[in-house]
């Protein structure tokens, strides 16, 4: 352990702490929706309501009253139209659509927009629309109005993946759902811009997943460059030679292992803590959204494995760690084949591009299907594997041997 | 005693050393050869950096390479490169040594202290070594050596970079571990090995050629001092060759 300490001492000096915290300060400023608030933000207040009034989980007799909210707001954004436009013939919400459909020249709405309002009023009429819609007097019950829209869009479409499902098979239950099943489910949401919008979901529209996404590429910088000098350091300064003739010294990979990992754990943490600062009190605020959990939950069961919000939190942060660890162990390993800072920061360098690359496309999978298969472990960490094993078999020939004995 | 026992040792075709056979027990040993003669791949091999392909190395009746730790826990060691970490002070360079060698850190913190008063840094134990010029460094690596009271005691170039008056101190030093240490030196420089050693060891043609006290060899190859009979050994070869 006193070895181990004095090499942890070694890279855990103010100065290095100092360019973390500056290298980190500089990526938070160069990315400002860290620290600006989400458009998205209301969103989660919806969630949040609904799961206060009706649990974890909507069942058919709550989503029932669902639907009569919402039927209720309509009819109340109805009377708004009726009395700000109902002297051009715009008299509720539908008419508000169809003019939006024709601004957009959707053939059909068009042609029956234009037989009843003219087609060179269409434009002015819609913006009218819009001005009292979501500028004016029905703001709120606008926003409120999409919000649920939404989520009861969502909630059907899990429906009609069900019924197309029972139609085949009496028996089915949402247990049944294949993987292919949740995953077009969960395309169609999205393609909507739903963001998986329901009363459960909430780590999409935070952005924390696209936020913490670029805050990790900074994470496996930092990591991949930390194992780079340890060894490669041994080998320029010449303390091998003495390290190795000593009682402990044959032992001292191992240590300075220890100690790459120890400090690529403990900038992990700083670095998360920035994010966590700047990202949760500045940015989202997310912090009500915590106890949320993230599963699509559809009259009454559970699609996917329950998690909350905060729990969606820890994962990912605790993905990002694993996976910086495993670089610094990488990238540790093809230091000590390496023979200097350039070969080692040349392979540290696309090693860290590509361990990137791969986790935002792998990312897309994790949170289309939370599958905690054997799958998506070996895909992330294999490509790290693939760099260690070609650099030792492309470099075994400056292995020294005689040291390891 | 240290034993060395038909050690050989070839980098691919080339053959380094042959059939290398020493005892050393305590005392001053010189090792004095041309460039490339082996002394250094024979010092790696006496510290375990190296094994040899044939023969073995037995400390006290034991292999070596079987006793590992046991064995490098007793053997000290300045490197004809000595490495150090610039940013270290005297004092937490060897406390790490120390550590490597599993001294206890009481006992680490008060060895260090003396050992560099010893070596004449004490006034700069605590600053940084890259402010330090080559002969300040070598003296750490001489300290450094020392750090874990070894019973062998390898210095492989060691006073290069001292000025005369360190090289004197070095070699007293030197004198007073030989009474109780089996202190190994290899260096070019004639006049180290002269005033200090006991015995000197010559390696020609791969084998160790002579291995005799100074007066012994002065006798044989018929010289007047060392450097006459190194001469005389290595140069003759040379005028053949030329």
């Amino acid at each position: 352990m006193k070895i181990l300490f004095f090499e942890i001492r070694r890279y855990l000096r103010p100065v290095t702490l100092a360019i973390v915290c500056v290298l980190t300060g500089f990526w938070i400023l160069m990315h400002n929706s860290y620290y600006t608030k989400s458009p998205y933000r209301d969103w989660g207040l919806l969630s949040v309501e609904y799961q206060k009034r009706f649990g974890n989980v909507i069942d058919v007799d709550e989503f029932e009253i669902i639907k009569q909210d919402y039927a209720d707001l309509c009819a109340e954004i109805d009377r708004a139209f009726e009395k700000y436009m109902g002297e051009y013939d715009v008299h509720s919400l539908d008419d508000f659509r169809l003019l939006e459909n024709a601004s957009f020249h959707i053939e059909e709405d068009y042609r029956t927009a234009a037989e009843r309002w003219g087609s060179e009023n269409i434009e002015e009429l819609y913006q009218k629309c819009l001005d009292i819609y979501f500028d004016g007097p029905m703001e709120t019950q606008s926003d409120r109005e999409q919000k649920i829209g939404y989520f009861i869009y969502d909630f059907e479409s899990l429906d009609e993946a069900a019924e197309a499902a029972r139609a085949n098979d009496p028996d089915w239950g949402y247990d049944k759902l294949t993987d292919y099943q949740k995953n077009r489910i969960l395309e169609d949401c999205q393609r909507h811009e739903l963001s998986i919008i329901s009363v459960l979901s909430s780590y999409s529209y935070t952005e924390f997943r696209d936020g913490f996404k670029q805050y990790s590429v900074l994470i496996y910088i930092i990591c991949a460059f930390i194992g780079v000098p340890f060894l490669v350091n041994n080998k320029v300064t010449g303390t091998q030679t003495i390290q190795f003739a000593s009682k402990r010294g044959k032992n001292i990979l191992k240590n300075q292992l220890g100690a790459a990992l120890t400090v690529s754990a403990i900038f992990n943490i700083i670095i998360d803590a920035f994010f966590y600062i700047v990202y949760f009190y500045n940015g989202d605020e997310i912090h009500y959204l915590l106890n949320c959990p993230i599963n699509v939950g559809a009259a009454g069961n559970q699609l996917w494995i329950n998690m909350t919000y905060f729990q969606y939190v820890l994962l990912i942060f605790a993905k990002v760690m694993l996976l910086s660890l495993a670089l610094t162990c990488a990238i540790f390993i093809v230091s000590y084949f390496s023979k200097n800072y350039i070969v080692a920061t040349a392979i540290a360098v696309p090693s860290f591009m590509l361990v990137s690359t791969l986790s935002e496309h792998l990312d897309y999978h994790f949170n289309l299907v939370f599958n905690y298969a054997w799958e998506y472990p070996l895909m992330l960490f294999a490509p790290i594997a693939a760099i260690v094993a070609v650099t030792i078999i492309v470099m075994r020939r400056t292995w020294r041997t005689d040291y390891l004995y | 005693m240290l034993e060395i026992k038909n050690v050989s040792k070839a980098f691919k075709d080339f053959t380094v050393l042959e059939d290398i056979n020493l005892t050393f027990e305590n005392g001053v040993y010189g090792m004095l050869s041309p460039n490339g003669a082996g002394k250094t791949t024979l010092i790696k091999m006496i510290v375990t950096l190296l094994m040899p392909d044939e023969g073995e190395i037995l400390w006290n009746g034991e292999n070596i390479s079987i006793l590992g730790g046991r064995y490098r826990e007793v053997v000290g060691y300045l490197p004809q490169k000595f490495g150090y970490y610039r940013d270290d002070t005297p004092t937490q360079f060897l406390t790490y040594i120390a550590a490597l060698n599993g001294v206890d850190s009481d006992v680490a913190k008060e060895r260090c202290g003396k050992l560099l008063e010893r070596v004449g840094l004490g006034d700069v134990k605590n600053k940084k070594m890259k402010k330090f010029s080559g002969g300040m460094v070598q003296r750490v690596g001489i300290a450094n050596a020392l750090m874990n009271d070894p019973k062998i005691v390898i210095f492989d170039e060691p006073t290069a970079g001292l000025d005369p008056m360190e090289r004197v101190r070095f070699r007293n030093i030197l004198a007073e571990l030989g009474k109780t240490k089996i202190v190994i030196l290899s260096t070019h420089i004639v006049s180290d090995i002269e005033n200090i050693a006991n015995t000197v060891v010559m390696i020609k043609d791969h084998r160790v050629h002579i291995c005799d006290t100074i007066d012994n060899i002065l006798r044989q190859t018929n010289a007047d001092n060392l450097e006459s009979a190194f001469m005389n050994v290595y140069e003759a070869d040379t005028l053949i060759n030329s």
